[in-house]
């Protein structure tokens, strides 16, 4: 068998004490277990963990200090729940959880250090070496100024009659950001490939497509800055990775041919699938985010996928789903791994095909756009229908007979820009909306192809100006008189969800929020 | 009423108990100089007991880590661990305190604690101890302690001082090659001595009270006949080369002196004094007067004893240590000598005693009787080659047994004619009982009265019967003749004298050039001089007849004069370094005995044949069991094994010695009352409860705090009185230079876990990387001269980055649990006042990560040494700049509340000269008055709440309705208060009370702190709950942790703390959640958000809230996210 790697965060305090006698004592701790000391248990983050498994680790222990004797006091309970979070991210990734291990011990426990250390070795051998595939590392190359030129031409950036509407229309400008999509624009021109200024600008923008909707050239600034990012990933540039990059590490290790995800062992009973069907309903990567988030916003953004299967069983579909469901790809075409992306748009490719999927339902926006819009334009031939949920339910609602219940709850909308914007799809939603049965429905002071973006997109660039507005969007939710915030998006929610975490305005800026799929399962009914 | 003393700056405390080390910790912190006394050598062990295992679980010896590391580098603080305190009294200065300091025999600022002396010694003592205590790489201070006790009987008893216990131990280890070289520092004649010893040491053995003593003489012959016949080997298989031979022959690297001394005689007494002359890089000439080397070894003892191969190859091995030996060149003492004494600087008389001592009965003078010695030198010389007659030997000593068996190889028929009874004989019973096989007759309790002849030739000897005398001074029972006997006439051809030598008494009848005594011995003083200056004399020329042994004693004797007198260098022979008062180890009751193992002899029969030796010498199984029987009586054999592999730290010192000193200070702090002799006096500080219970470890740290607080008042105004407010600043650290010039240094650590070749192959390719300007691999680069080197290549090449794979983790000012006196040595040697900065610094663990693994698994071993080295060097090309924030302090105290703890703690810091604002609490204001010009008490003003951090704290107060701030540095809170005034971590943010648990096993969240602070630095609590303490020791404890908190002297940057992106920063308030320390804050942003701000005082580096932090705007400098990451990839790559 291939030599098994395992990696151990040993906190400097107790454990390291106790590791070091190991050492000391010339123990014989597995050869193939690495020690990465570190200031607290508590210090390392998921994104740190799961880089270990991306990167080739068979196993990873946190070992921190006994409960009660936590040198800073919050590092075990910190530590632990970082634990229990990825390990349940590992279960549904197919890897298994006890891959993870959360252990404390005194300093003096060095006994019991070796014969956690050999236990967990056996334990790993007994699993076997994780199928996944450390993503290969790339030397670092400067920016190919020649290619770039070509996307400036693709994109027909020369266009820009530098009227500067991008800008006063961007979000993130608005928010107070020292951001101009005009100013990048002419940088890339210019061929200033290289300055700090259009590194910061290109990671920060959040595609969320307001200028192209503006702008009287027709330039498609999303693509245009999607494809710079490719181009800059070359020079070892990712920008800035909210959460420490976890989740461009997570859909990364994907991409590993061998890996079987378990991405529906959690799905609750009762729910009608059928393993023959021609239709699938790709779920989306929100089980992922819920065990994510489950400390600090607590989403339960699967749900989407539950109600979806709700609705669709309640239309009398019942429809196959991949047991083994990867990731669309999204954020890593997003934040500019394009080679990533295709190698896991192709495993997808590959696995509809070999389970003869004739049409593909999704609820989730970003994936519907990645399947029906960016495979076929990256490349990657799709011989299957892209459906979005709503407009299967609009299909099914049409055919009458079908009514909601009352909802005694003020709706506004947020409009996920995948759907509303880049597919040009606002209505869609809309419609759906408009057949529902609320208090009221009331807009936000911007909506619709104008609508603010939630803050983030592809997990980049998350920072004070993101939160700014995110705290605006809130702010014309709670203006909109509404008190229920519908989402089309699970991304939506966390984002909105995260600024409302505010030490000083929590409580103004909370508000409750639901997917539209939600409150369409819960208020459904045969007339 | 006495004057007041004048007290000495300088606290002593004696025992290292949790309260000492408190004490000694505080007052180290407060810039107080103190000396920490205890009998335990390693604080780390006194700290591990189940006594101090704090409700976390976690003992204090790991609890405390940072403590006493810093005690240990704390420049004011001198540890006399292990030491004793025997007596202590008043003085106008405070306190004279008598200090007993044991030796060690290890220092422990050079120590590497590699252990590498352990594992050579090869000493067990009969209950399992070892000689070296070595408790691991955790000990405090980092070393072994030497265990020593008395000399061992063995080696007190043998004239020459070898270390028998010591090759004892290295032979049952089968290190026969290390014993042989140990028993030569002391016996250059092993092979000689291993024979024909009279072996003291065998009689004096200890081991002989259990069973039989060793068989000291046989293992030691063993030996010398091991390296022989390995060497005639290595001979055989050179032939032809003149190189064979190459024994292992101790020679000191002693310079020449270019001084001569000649050497007369080379018997026993002169080949020893030759050899150390030598050895001491004299030139020496051995002058023989017979043509053959040796004198009586050669001309007195028969070859079935000591073989001549023998003889002669111990006269090549001196001649190889640079000896001249010339034969057939008489130096008489009376005539030549002046001819010597022109040529020489010095000259040892070393003639030895060749005249037989005569009977003085009727008849000697008859042809066919003969000296003993006489006979001997003839038969030497070779005139004679057979004697086939009946013959007497009239004596009893070895030497008449020795004469008795070689004339029954002459064909004789022998009797010994013996005064005493059988049993009473002095020879030795292996000597009588081999004569008496090989045919010898003895006839006992017989004096010769006369030797009757016939025609001026021997015909008989006329005895009569004895018995035992009154016994003289020293218990012998010298034979007297019974009263009446009548003589009897014995039949002999021949008979010899063999009673013993003795001078020349002729000479010294005569009058010679050099003075001698009456009996013809040369008459020397003390030093072995004779009457003539620069002229020496030893051995039986100036000792009168004696052993080998003994002869070679005195050789050595004269030898050390010589050289003292050449050099003025005095030679401290012999074991000074041994305590005398430490007894022996114990025998235990369970250890079996055993029988002495015998040597094969040849059989008697063939004995008579011919002059092949008659024992044979024991096998390698049987001298290793037998040596193993030796009970290691001295504990430490001083093998001297350990030397050898600590010759680069040196830190093992064989000739510590106890030091007796008188230790002033101004004020005595007990801790451990059992450790302090009694002494009564206001004045002397207890820091320990007669009343409560032991066991509160926690009222015991208090108890500590408030000695030192105590203390702190006592010696009053000098403690540094901080007023007002000050400015902690960072000392000098340059920032990183540009340009990337990186130095590499991978460290052997004195080999203890072995090197390969490919480690300093890999460490010279390094050479070739681009910026690499220097890399090299040091032996140990935490002993003074190897840090000093690292040092010295910093600088003369300028290097801006260093790598140092050694055992450090990091290189910042930290200290966590698993942090080791060597570590911390070397960081404190490095960067401490010497211009290198932590930040142009990347360690790494080589030792743990890599070098552990040699031994097992090589080739992991390297490839890890070589990952480590890989993956520092890419780490130091992307150091960066600590931050080095200076930070404003408030240096009064806010004290809230109305208990006596309270109080106490207002006035014990006004003692001490430091501010003090007395507030009550919120429902009830103070209305007392403190009479103490340092304490303002703040009348009717209501506490509402309190905020800030230490340096910088708010007391916010309502008087008559309105609102008053009061800015401190510290505050200390009593119960009451602590229950009412609530902690405001910032304006905005809801008020919460101030926690007062401790730490406790299975429950999460509470950082350690010590009794009486709380996890806001600079916040105490006067009265922590549920610690059975008196409120003035509770207060007094509050008072120093107050005092403490201020600085006192320039801060480390830190390198660890967290600091704030603020344009990442979304103000989620994740961070200050996850920090109980209270470092993280809010200011607004510009866009109407919050960005969080930590303070770099407080953050203790934690990282908890950079893995809270959801935009990556949260990271420490040093080991930050990029870091970790980048360790994570490259440990697979």
């Amino acid at each position: 068998m291939e030599k098994l790697n395992i990696v151990v965060f040993v906190c400097n305090w107790g454990p390291h004490a106790a590791y070091q006698a190991l050492q000391d004592r010339g123990s014989k701790i597995p050869i193939g277990v690495r020690m990465v000391r570190v200031p607290c248990s508590g210090r390392m983050s998921k994104s740190l963990v799961f880089r270990a498994f991306e990167m080739g680790a068979d196993g990873v222990a946190l070992i921190g200090c006994a409960e009660g004797s936590c040198r800073y006091g919050s590092g075990t309970l910190i530590a632990s729940h970082h634990v229990e979070d990825t390990r349940g991210i590992l279960d549904l990734l197919g890897l298994g959880k006890d891959r993870l291990r959360w252990v404390t011990f005194l300093p003096e426990e060095s006994d019991g250090l070796l014969s956690f250390l050999n236990a967990f070795w056996m334990d790993i051998e007994s699993m076997g070496k994780s199928p996944l595939e450390p993503t290969p590392r790339k030397p670092v190359e400067p920016v190919d100024e020649a290619a770039a030129r070509k996307i400036v031409a693709a994109h027909d950036v020369y266009a820009c009659q530098d009227c500067g509407k991008c800008s006063s229309s961007c979000p993130l400008t608005l928010a107070g950001k020292p951001f101009s999509p005009r100013a990048m624009a002419n940088a890339i021109i210019m061929g200033h490939l290289d300055s700090a200024a259009l590194e910061r600008d290109l990671w920060s923008c959040l595609t969320c497509g307001l200028c192209y909707d503006r702008c009287p050239s027709a330039v498609d600034f999303p693509d245009f800055v999607r494809d710079m990012r490719a181009l800059q990933r070359s020079n070892g540039t990712t920008g800035q990775q909210a959460h420490g990059g976890f989740f461009q590490s997570l859909m990364r290790s994907m991409t590993s041919p061998g890996l079987k995800t378990d991405h529906w062992g959690w799905l609750p009973e009762g729910l009608k699938t059928d393993p023959e069907s021609k239709l699938l309903f790709f779920g989306g990567c929100a089980p992922y985010f819920d065990h994510y988030f489950r400390q600090h916003l607590g989403p339960a953004t699967r749900n989407i996928l539950v109600d979806s299967l709700r609705v669709l069983n309640f239309l009398d579909i019942t429809p196959r789903l991949l047991a083994d469901e990867r990731c669309c790809g999204h954020d890593l075409l997003w934040s500019g791994d394009r080679e990533s992306f295709l190698r896991l748009a192709q495993l997808n490719v590959e696995a509809m095909e070999a389970a003869g999927i004739e049409e593909l339902v999704t609820a989730c926006p970003e994936c519907y756009r990645t399947f029906a819009h960016d495979y076929p334009e990256q490349g990657v031939a799709v011989n299957f229908r892209v459906t979005h949920l709503y407009d299967l339910i609009e299909q099914e609602i049409d055919k009458g007979a079908i009514g909601f219940e009352n909802i005694d709850h003020s709706l506004t909308f947020q409009d996920p820009c995948r759907l509303s914007r880049l597919e040009n799809r606002p209505d869609l939603p809309r419609k759906l909306i408009a057949r529902l049965k609320p208090r009221r429905f009331q807009e936000m002071k911007e909506s619709g192809l104008s609508a603010l973006c939630c803050g983030n997109c592809a997990w980049t660039g998350c920072d004070s100006y993101s939160k700014a507005l995110q705290v605006k969007r809130l702010q014309q939710a709670h203006e909109a008189g509404s008190d229920l915030l519908v989402t089309a998006c699970p991304k939506c929610q966390i984002h909105l969800r995260c600024a409302m975490q505010d030490p000083f305005r929590g409580k103004e800026l909370e508000i409750e929020m639901k997917d539209l799929v939600s409150l369409v399962a819960d208020t459904i009914r045969w007339e | 009423m006495r004057t007041p003393k004048e007290r000495l700056y300088k606290v002593l405390v004696i025992g290292a108990t949790p309260a000492g080390i408190a004490a000694t910790n505080k007052l180290g912190e407060m810039g107080i100089p103190v000396t920490l006394v205890d009998s335990e050598p390693d604080l780390d062990r006194k700290l591990a007991g189940e006594d101090c295992r704090l409700d976390s679980g976690v003992t204090l010896n790991y609890a405390w880590r940072p403590g006493l590391l810093r005690i240990l580098r704390n420049p004011r603080i001198r540890c006399a661990l292990p030491g004793r305190v025997t007596a202590i009294k008043h003085t106008p200065q405070g306190f004279a305190a008598r200090l007993e300091i044991p030796p060690t025999y290890v220092d422990a600022n050079r120590c590497t604690l590699c252990g590498r002396c352990v594992e050579t010694c090869p000493v067990t003592c009969a209950d399992g101890s070892r000689p070296l205590l070595f408790n691991g790489r955790t000990s405090l201070p980092g070393r072994p302690i030497i265990d020593k006790r008395q000399e061992p009987l063995c080696q007190a008893s043998c004239p020459l001082g070898v270390h028998a216990q010591g090759y004892m131990a290295l032979v049952r280890d089968g290190r026969f090659a290390e014993a042989l070289e140990l028993i030569r520092r002391d016996n250059v004649l092993p092979g000689i001595c291993g024979r024909v010893c009279t072996h003291p040491c065998e009689a004096a053995c200890r081991r002989g009270g259990v069973d039989q003593p060793l068989a000291i003489r046989d293992i030691k012959r063993f030996v010398a006949d091991y390296a022989l016949s390995a060497e005639r080997e290595a001979q055989a298989s050179l032939r032809g080369s003149d190189q064979a031979g190459g024994s292992a022959v101790a020679i000191d690297a002693a310079a020449k002196t270019g001084k001569r001394v000649a050497v007369i005689g080379s018997g026993p007494a002169g080949l020893a004094a030759a050899a150390d002359l030598a050895r001491k890089g004299h030139e020496v000439v051995v002058f023989e007067r017979e043509k053959e080397l040796g004198g009586l070894l050669r001309y007195g003892i028969g070859p079935h004893r000591l073989p001549r191969d023998i003889l002669d190859h111990e006269l090549k091995t001196i001649e190889r240590m640079g000896v001249e030996l010339r034969t057939g060149q008489s130096v008489n003492v009376d005539s030549s000598l002046e001819r010597v004494k022109t040529e020489f600087d010095a000259v040892v008389l070393a003639t030895g005693s060749w005249n037989d001592r005569r009977l003085g009965a009727p008849g000697e003078d008859l042809d066919g009787v003969e000296g003993c010695l006489a006979f001997l030198v003839r038969f030497y010389r070779g005139e004679i080659s057979e004697l086939r007659e009946k013959a007497a030997v009239i004596g009893d000593g070895n030497a008449a047994f020795d004469l008795a068996r070689v004339l029954v190889r002459l064909g004789a028929q022998v009797t010994i004619v013996s005064w005493f009874s059988r049993e009473e004989i002095p020879a030795d019973p292996e000597e009588i009982k081999a004569a008496l096989e090989e045919g010898v007759q003895i006839i006992d309790r017989s004096q010769v009265t006369a030797f009757e002849g016939e025609s001026g030739r021997l015909k008989g000897l006329r005895t009569v019967v004895t018995e035992p005398g009154p016994p003289d001074e020293n218990g012998i029972p010298w034979p007297v003749k019974v009263k009446g006997a009548r003589p009897e006439v014995l039949d002999f051809e021949r008979a010899f004298v063999a009673i013993g030598q003795c001078g020349d008494s002729c000479a010294a009848a005569a009058g010679s050039a050099v003075q001698r005594n009456p009996s013809g011995a040369i008459a020397v003083d003390d030093c072995c001089r004779t009457s003539i200056q620069n002229i020496f004399a030893a051995g039986d020329a100036a000792s009168g007849p004696s052993s080998v042994v003994q002869a070679m004693a005195s050789g050595r004797r004269a030898a050390a004069k010589v050289h003292e007198a050449l050099s003025g260098e005095v030679c401290l022979c012999g074991c000074a370094s041994r305590p005398q008062d430490r007894d022996f180890c114990s025998i235990p009751v369970e250890l079996p005995t055993m029988q002495r193992v015998n040597m094969p002899e040849r059989q008697a029969a063939a004995r008579r044949e011919s002059f092949a030796e008659v024992a044979l010498g024991l096998n390698e199984l049987q001298v290793t069991a037998e040596a193993a029987r030796c009970l290691q009586c001295g504990v430490c054999s001083e093998c001297l094994q350990c030397l050898d592999v600590c010759r680069i730290p040196r830190a093992i010192v064989h000739d510590d010695q106890l030091s007796e000193e008188i230790e002033q200070a101004g004020v005595v702090i007990i801790a451990d009352p059992s450790a302090a002799p009694s002494i009564k006096g206001e004045d002397v500080i207890r820091a320990y409860s007669t009343k409560s219970s032991r066991s509160d470890l926690y009222a015991a740290m208090l108890r500590g705090f408030a000695a030192a607080a105590e203390a702190m008042g006592v010696l009053g105004g000098k403690a540094q009185q901080l007023k007002g407010h000050g400015l902690s600043f960072t000392p000098p650290d340059p920032s990183l230079a540009s340009g990337l010039r990186v130095g590499v240094f991978a460290c052997r650590c004195n080999d203890s876990l072995g090197w390969a070749p490919e480690l300093d192959e890999y460490v010279a390719s390094l050479n070739e990387r681009p910026h690499v300007i220097h890399a090299e691999v040091v032996p140990a680069a935490c002993t003074p001269e190897g840090s000093a080197a690292l040092l010295r290549v910093i600088r003369e090449k300028g290097l801006t980055r260093v790598v140092i794979a050694s055992c450090v983790c990091c290189p910042l000012d930290f200290i966590c649990s698993a942090c080791t006196d060597q570590r911390s040595r070397l960081k404190d040697a490095l960067f401490s006042g010497t211009g290198v900065s932590r930040a142009m610094v990347e360690t790494c663990n080589l030792r743990g990560e890599a070098l552990r693994l040699l031994a097992e698994e090589p080739a992991t071993a390297v490839e890890r040494f070589k990952g480590l080295i890989n993956r520092s060097i890419s780490r130091a090309r992307r150091l960066k700049t600590m931050p080095s924030p200076a930070r404003p302090y408030n240096f009064t105290t806010a004290v809230i509340g109305h208990s006596e703890a309270a109080l106490k703690s207002a006035l014990t810091l006004a003692e001490s000269g430091m501010d003090v604002f007395l507030f009550g609490s919120r429902d009830r204001p103070h209305s007392l008055s403190l009479d103490h010009p340092n304490i303002h008490v703040f009348h009717n003003i209501r506490v509402k709440g309190i905020r800030g951090t230490v340096g910088n704290f708010q007391v916010l107060g309502e008087m008559e309705g309105a609102e008053q701030v009061f800015h401190v540095g510290a505050i200390i809170l009593g119960e009451q208060a602590r229950k009412n005034v609530p902690y405001m971590p910032s304006a905005d943010l809801p008020p919460h009370l101030v926690e007062s648990s401790m730490q406790r096993r299975g429950v999460a969240g509470v950082p350690f702190f010590n009794p009486g602070a709380t996890s806001i630095p600079g916040l105490f609590l006067a009265n922590p709950s549920s610690i059975h303490a008196s409120e003035r020791v509770k207060g007094a404890a509050s008072a120093i942790l107050a005092a403490s908190v201020m600085p006192r002297r320039p801060r480390q940057n830190k390198g660890y703390t967290v600091v704030v992106d603020e344009s990442r920063c979304r103000g989620c308030g994740r961070c200050q959640a996850a920090c109980p320390y209270q470092a993280v804050s809010f200011r607004a942003n510009s866009i109407g958000g919050w960005t969080a701000i930590v303070d770099e005082a407080l953050c203790k580096g934690c990282g908890n809230c950079i893995s809270a932090c959801p935009s990556n705007a949260a990271d420490s400098p040093y080991r930050d996210r990029l870091y970790l990451e980048q360790m994570i990839d490259e440990i697979f790559a």
